[in-house]
């Protein structure tokens, strides 16, 4: 989910949303949004109850939605780990 | 799945690289029985993989961006993406994009040239771009118990087999 809020209440926010238990990573940043987060749900209805959830919090002004339809492909293989700029 | 398969899972996911031995004392079953179990478990694709967690800022990367895609090609943009260097994670969605991108940065000069390399590709329409600000440390502040459960589901089988 793509959750755009006011900076104020930011911090809450991710705290709010990282005490749900079916969240996998929830994060601040700059681009698209300002908090993205990836839920699992189990159903439709799960995913409006959580978006419908974080679209209630305070300072909250948008919320998007992109469903992952297939399982997350990890690729650590792609890492440098040449050594150049190890700290 | 029964119920001591699934304590069995709860404690892999929990340290995924805990000894069936000590899977066995915990729930007073044989190490053997866990070992049979956890195989069972693989065959059957309940258990899908385990990995290992890296932490990047050791090996020098900075920066975590996430790149939303939109591709006239889904399948072959995925193909072009899961052989660019420092994308660590590829997923197809629907909605606003098609193709999630979790890349990881050393700088700028990398961040850069990574979403140029991107939209360089072939029938890519779009690129949107969340970066993750740098206030805490990397990357333990983006990691949930959820997460922390993909991560640890592979652990070393090598680990996994001392039994």
């Amino acid at each position: 989910m793509e959750i755009t809020v006011y900076n104020e209440k930011k911090n809450d926010l991710v705290k709010f949303v990282r005490e749900h238990p079916d969240v996998l990573m929830c994060i601040e940043g700059i681009g698209v949004c300002d908090v993205l987060a990836i839920i699992t749900v189990k159903s439709v209805n799960e995913l409006d109850y959580a978006k419908e959830a974080i679209r209630r919090q305070p300072g909250v002004r948008k919320v998007a939605t992109i469903i992952m339809i297939d399982e997350i492909q990890f690729l650590f293989e792609n890492l440098d780990i040449s050594g150049d700029k190890t700290i | 799945m029964n119920e001591i398969d699934r304590r069995i899972m709860h404690e892999l996911i929990n340290d995924a690289q805990i000894p069936f031995r000590r899977i066995a004392l915990k729930l007073g079953i044989s190490p053997e029985t866990v070992r049979k179990r956890y195989e069972k478990m693989k065959m059957e694709g309940i258990i899908n993989q385990s990995m290992i967690s890296v932490n990047l800022e050791k090996i020098g990367y900075s920066g975590l961006t996430f790149l939303m895609i939109a591709s006239k090609d889904i399948a072959g943009t995925i193909i072009h993406l899961k052989r660019m260097q420092n994308i660590i994670c590829v997923a197809k969605t629907t909605g606003d994009s098609d193709i999630l991108v979790m890349a990881a940065s050393k700088d700028i000069a990398d961040l850069l040239s990574l979403v140029k390399g991107v939209k360089m590709l072939p029938n890519v329409e779009t690129v949107d771009i969340f970066l993750r600000t740098l206030d805490a440390p990397f990357p333990a502040s983006m990691i949930t118990p959820g997460m922390a459960f993909l991560l640890r589901k592979k652990s070393v089988d090598g680990i996994l087999d001392d039994v």
